[in-house]
C-alpha cells in the first residue's frame, strides 16, 4: 500500500502554488502599475506569496518534523 | 578497567545515525539562509530609505515577464525535489533542466534590464540602488544556478534517491530563497511609489 502511494508524486500542490503566486503576482502588477498605489496593499501581498513559498516550496516545517530519513 | 573502557566509549569520535546528521544538515542550511535574510533585509531598508516613494524607471512588462520565469522555475524545482523523494528520476533531471534554463534567462532578462537602463548607477541614486539590489540579487541567482547544475550533475551520475538527496533539498531551499527576496526587490523596485525625476 505505502509502495503504491510513493509511485505517485504529489505535484499538484505545487503546481497548485504556482497558480495562487501567479493570480497574485498579477494582482500586483495591476494595482502597482496604476497611479498611485497602495505601499501596504502591495506590501500585504508580497507577505502572501513570501508565505506561500517558504510554507510550500522552502517546507520550513521540516525543521521541528520528526521525519528521520528523505 | 571497566572504567576506562567507558571513558573512551565517551571520548572517541562522533557517530550520529542518518537522522540526526539530516536535522544538523537542515538547521545548519537554515541558518545560512537566515544570514541570507539579514543580508537582504539590510538592502530592502537601504532602498526604502534612499528612495522614499520614489522608483526608477523601469521596464514594467519586461520585470512582470521575469518574476514569472523566476516563479516558474521555483514550481520546477519543487517538482524536481518532491520526483526525487518518490525515485521519479526522469521528472528530476528533466524539471531541473528546466529550472537551469530558466534561471540563465532569468540572468539575462536581468541584463537586459541593465543594458536598456535610463541611467547608470552612478547618474542617480534611484539607479545606482537598482543596479545595486539586481545585481546582488543576480549573484545570488547564478550562485543558485551553479548549486542546480552541480546536483544535475551529480543526479546524472545516481547519487540521489528518495532516501538520500540532501543536496536537492539545500539547493531548493536556496533557489526558493532566492524567489522569495525577489518577491520583495520586484514589488520596491518596480511597482512602489513614483517615477523618480531624473537628475
Amino acid at each position: 500500500m505505502d509502495q503504491e502511494f510513493k509511485k505517485s508524486p504529489p505535484y499538484f500542490k505545487g503546481f497548485a502554488v504556482l497558480v495562487i503566486l501567479g493570480i497574485l503576482t498579477g494582482i500586483e502588477y495591476y494595482f502597482g502599475t496604476k497611479e498611485s498605489p497602495s505601499v501596504i496593499f502591495l506590501a500585504v501581498l508580497a507577505l502572501i506569496k513570501a508565505a506561500f513559498i517558504v510554507n510550500y516550496y522552502m517546507n520550513i516545517s521540516r525543521l521541528w518534523s520528526t521525519e528521520d530519513h528523505h | 578497567m571497566a572504567a576506562i573502557d567507558h571513558v573512551h566509549e565517551h571520548h572517541g569520535p562522533l557517530e550520529f545515525t542518518p537522522a540526526q546528521r539530516l536535522r544538523m544538515n537542515r538547521v545548519g542550511f537554515w541558518l545560512f539562509i537566515v544570514s541570507e535574510v539579514f543580508l537582504f533585509s539590510g538592502i530592502l531598508v537601504a532602498r526604502i530609505t534612499l528612495l522614499g516613494g520614489t522608483r526608477p524607471e523601469l521596464d514594467q512588462v519586461l520585470g512582470l515577464v521575469i518574476t514569472a520565469i523566476l516563479l516558474v522555475s521555483s514550481f520546477f524545482v519543487n517538482r524536481a525535489e518532491v520526483a526525487i523523494a518518490y525515485n521519479d528520476r526522469r521528472n528530476f533531471m528533466i524539471s531541473l533542466a528546466i529550472a537551469i534554463i530558466m534561471g540563465i534567462i532569468f540572468t539575462g532578462g536581468v541584463g537586459y534590464e541593465w543594458s536598456i537602463a535610463h541611467q547608470g548607477p552612478d547618474e542617480s541614486i534611484a539607479f545606482g540602488m537598482f543596479f545595486f539590489m539586481t545585481g546582488m540579487h543576480a549573484l545570488h541567482v547564478i550562485t543558485g544556478v551553479l548549486f542546480l547544475m552541480i546536483v544535475f550533475y551529480n543526479g546524472m551520475k545516481g547519487h540521489y534517491d528518495a532516501e538520500k538527496h540532501f543536496g536537492v533539498e539545500a539547493s531548493a531551499i536556496y533557489w526558493h530563497f532566492v524567489d522569495v527576496v525577489w518577491v520583495f526587490f520586484y514589488v520596491s523596485l518596480y511597482l512602489v511609489g513614483t517615477v523618480a525625476e531624473a537628475h
